[in-house]
C-alpha cells in the first residue's frame, strides 16, 4: 500500500526536471515567496539573496516608464525563470507586496506572456532602496506600446519584498 | 432667367453642403472628444497625489518608529527606523524624476512646498549617514525633522489635491463645452437633413401628380380615339345602309332599260336608252364595291368556302373580257400549271371577283401587247399573277396604290374611268384569304400583280 505511492513520488523526484533543488540562500534575504509552489529551500517558503536571484536567466530591458526620466537599461532576472525556478503554476496569481505594504495582484500569465524582468539594477547600479530598490518590477513598455495602461503601470511594483503565488 | 436658374442651382446645393460641413463640424468635435478621453495627463496626477500622500504616510511611520526607539533603545527597531527612511527617501525621487515633471503647471503652484521637503529629507538623511546616528541629541532633531517634514507633506498634499480638482474642474467644463457643441451641431445636422427629407418628399409628390395628369391626358385620348372610331363606324353603316337601299331602285332601272330595248325604238331612243342602261350599270358597280368597302371595313365579310374546281373558274374569268377585246391589239393568255390544275377549298366569288379586279385594270391600261394570267403551285400555296405590258407604275405611287379611293394618278380616273376601289377591296379580300398582294413594275414596260393564297389541292 505504501510502496506503488513511495515508488510514484520516486519517480517524479526522477523525473521532473522543475523540481531541481533550490540552493539556499546565504546573503540577506531580499525577496520571499510564499503560497502554491513546489520548490521551497526554507520551510514553506522560497527566499532568494541577490547570489541566488543573480543565478537565475537574467535579462536586460531598455525602455521608458513614468517613474524615471527618459529611457533607462533594466537587468534582473527573468519573471519567467523565477517562476520556473519556484515552480509555480502557470495559471495562478501573484500577490506582490513592496516595503511599504503596497500590494498588487499580477497573474503569472503577465511573466509568462512578455518579458518581464525583477530589475536588479538601473543602468548598471544596483538600486538601493532609496532608488525604488532592491527589486523593481519592469515591464517592457516600449516593446509592448499597449502595455502602456494604468493596470500594467499599477503592477509594477517597486521595492518588491515578497510575492505570494495563489 | 439664367440667374434665376443659377439662383436655383445654388439653392439646391445649399442644403447638402451644408449637412457636409455639419457633418465634418461633428466628426471632427467628436474627434477632439476621443483625443481628450485619451489623455493620462489626470491620471498621472493622481500619482503625484498618490506619490505625495505616500510620502507623508511614510513620515508618520518613520515618526512613530523614532519615538519607539527613543523609549526602548533597539537596534532591531533602529534598523528598521532606516529601512523606513530609505523608502521615505525613494518617496521624493520619485518627485525630483519622475516624468510628473510634465505637468508643469503643478511643479510651478507647489515648487516651494517640494522643495522644502527635498531640503528636510537631505537634512535627515545628513543625520542617518553620520556616525553616531542614534544619539538622544541627533535623535531629537531627526524628530524634529520628522514633524517639520510632516507640516510640509500634509498641505503639500491639500494644495495639490486643490490644483487637481480645480485642473479636473477646468477640463471638465470643457470638456462639457465640446459636448455642447456637438450637440447643436447634431441638432442643426438633423434640421438640414429632415430639410432635405422635405424637400425630397414634395419633389416625389409633385412627380406623381404629373405622373396622374399624364396618365389623365391619355385616358382622354383614348376616349377621343373611341370616338373618333364610333364616327367612322357610323359613317361605314350609313354607306352600306345607303348603297344598299339605293341599288333596290337600281335594279328598277337596269330592268326597265332592259325592257326597254325589247320595244320597237328608232336610233335616237336607242342611243339614249343604251346611256341609261350603262350609266345605271356604272353606278351599280359602284355601289356594290361601296358595299364591299364597308363590309370589309366594319370586318363583316365572311368567306364562303367551298370545294372549287380552278379550271372553269379561270376560263369564265377570262371568257369575260374576251368579247371586249377585238377593239384593241392585246391578247390575253391563261397559263395554268398542271399540277396547279385541280379541286381547292376557296371562296370561287371572291377570288373571281379579285382576278377580274386584276385582269381589268390590266386590260385597261394596256394599249397594245398581252396580258397574261399566271397560276402554279409552289410549296407555301397556290400562286397567282397578272402580268401586262401596259404603262406601268411609278414607284412612288406603287405605295399608295391599294389604299381606298386611291388611284395611280388623279388624270388617269379621268383617262381611264373607275373608282379606285377596286385595288383596295382586292387586297382586303386576298389578306382575309390568307394572302398578301405585290405589285412589280417598271415605267412603260409593264407591271405584275402577284399574290399566293395557302390553299393546296383537296384530295379527291
Amino acid at each position: 500500500m505504501f510502496r506503488p505511492a513511495f515508488l510514484l513520488l520516486l519517480t517524479f523526484l526522477l523525473f521532473s526536471p522543475a523540481f531541481a533543488e533550490l540552493p539556499e540562500a546565504k546573503g540577506d534575504i531580499l525577496l520571499t515567496i510564499t503560497g502554491k509552489i513546489r520548490h521551497t529551500n526554507q520551510q514553506e517558503r522560497a527566499v532568494f539573496d541577490l547570489q541566488l536571484l543573480e543565478s537565475l536567466e537574467q535579462l536586460e530591458v531598455i525602455t521608458q516608464n513614468p517613474w524615471f526620466a527618459g529611457s533607462n537599461s533594466y537587468y534582473g532576472p527573468l519573471g519567467r525563470a523565477l517562476i520556473k525556478a519556484v515552480g509555480a503554476d502557470p495559471n495562478s496569481r501573484m500577490r506582490v507586496t513592496s516595503l511599504n505594504g503596497f500590494m498588487a495582484e499580477i497573474p503569472v500569465s503577465d511573466f509568462l506572456k512578455y518579458d518581464v524582468i525583477l530589475a536588479l539594477k538601473k543602468n548598471d547600479t544596483y538600486l538601493r532602496i532609496r532608488d525604488r530598490g532592491p527589486i523593481f518590477t519592469i515591464y517592457p513598455f516600449d516593446q509592448h506600446p499597449h502595455l502602456n495602461t494604468e493596470m500594467h503601470y499599477n503592477r509594477s511594483v517597486w521595492q518588491v519584498n515578497t510575492i505570494e503565488f495563489y | 432667367m439664367i440667374k434665376t436658374k443659377c439662383l436655383n442651382q445654388t439653392r439646391v446645393w445649399l442644403l447638402p453642403t451644408l449637412a457636409v460641413v455639419f457633418l465634418l463640424t461633428a466628426l471632427t468635435l467628436l474627434f477632439i472628444l476621443q483625443s481628450r478621453e485619451q489623455e493620462i495627463q489626470s491620471a498621472e496626477r493622481d500619482d503625484i497625489l498618490w506619490a505625495v500622500y505616500q510620502l507623508d504616510r511614510e513620515n508618520l511611520k518613520l515618526n512613530s518608529l523614532l519615538n519607539r526607539y527613543r523609549y526602548k533603545q533597539n537596534s532591531k527597531i533602529w534598523k528598521e527606523a532606516r529601512l523606513r527612511f530609505e523608502i521615505l527617501y525613494s518617496r521624493i525621487t520619485v518627485l525630483r524624476h519622475g516624468q510628473y515633471n510634465n505637468l508643469i503647471e503643478i511643479k510651478e503652484r507647489t515648487h516651494n512646498l517640494s522643495l522644502q521637503s527635498f531640503k528636510i529629507i537631505d537634512l535627515m538623511d545628513e543625520l542617518f549617514t553620520a556616525t553616531n546616528a542614534s544619539s538622544p541629541e541627533k535623535l531629537t532633531k531627526l524628530l524634529q525633522l520628522s514633524q517639520q517634514l510632516n507640516r510640509v507633506t500634509e498641505e503639500l498634499v491639500t494644495s495639490l489635491k486643490s490644483i487637481s480638482s480645480q485642473i479636473n474642474t477646468g477640463k471638465r467644463q470643457e470638456l462639457r463645452q465640446l459636448y455642447h457643441y456637438l450637440l447643436i451641431i447634431i441638432i442643426l445636422l438633423i434640421l438640414t437633413m429632415s430639410l432635405i427629407i422635405y424637400l425630397l418628399v414634395r419633389k416625389m409628390s409633385e412627380a406623381r401628380q404629373a405622373q396622374h395628369q399624364a396618365q389623365l391626358m391619355a385616358s382622354e385620348l383614348e376616349t377621343a380615339v373611341k370616338k373618333a372610331e364610333a364616327a367612322s363606324q357610323a359613317k361605314s353603316d350609313f354607306l352600306a345602309t345607303i348603297s344598299h337601299e339605293i341599288r333596290t331602285p337600281m335594279n328598277g332601272v337596269l330592268g326597265m332599260s332592259e325592257l326597254l330595248f325589247e320595244t320597237p325604238l328608232n336610233s335616237e331612243q336607242k342611243k339614249y336608252t343604251h346611256a341609261i342602261s350603262n350609266s345605271a350599270s356604272a353606278l351599280m358597280r359602284l355601289l356594290n364595291e361601296l358595299m364591299d368597302i364597308s363590309k370589309l371595313e366594319a370586318g363583316r365579310l365572311v368567306l364562303d368556302y367551298r370545294k372549287t374546281q380552278l379550271a372553269p373558274l379561270l376560263r369564265e374569268v377570262i371568257g369575260f373580257f374576251s368579247a371586249g377585246l377585238n377593239q384593241k391589239p392585246v391578247t390575253l393568255s391563261l397559263e395554268l400549271a398542271p399540277e396547279a390544275d385541280a379541286v381547292y377549298n376557296t371562296d370561287p366569288g371572291r377570288l373571281r371577283q379579285v382576278l377580274l379586279n386584276l385582269l381589268g385594270n390590266a386590260l385597261k391600261f394596256t394599249e397594245q401587247g398581252k396580258v397574261t394570267l399566271k397560276i402554279k403551285l409552289t410549296p407555301e400555296g397556290l400562286f397567282f399573277e397578272v402580268e401586262d405590258t401596259g404603262v406601268g407604275i411609278d414607284e412612288a405611287v406603287q405605295q399608295k396604290m391599294f389604299e381606298l379611293f386611291t388611284q395611280a394618278d388623279a388624270s388617269i380616273s379621268r383617262r381611264y374611268g373607275g373608282t379606285g376601289l377596286g385595288l383596295a377591296i382586292s387586297k382586303r379580300i386576298i389578306e382575309q384569304m390568307g394572302g398578301n398582294i405585290r405589285v412589280r413594275s417598271r415605267l412603260n414596260e409593264g407591271s405584275s400583280f402577284y399574290f399566293t393564297l395557302p390553299i393546296q389541292p383537296c384530295r379527291p
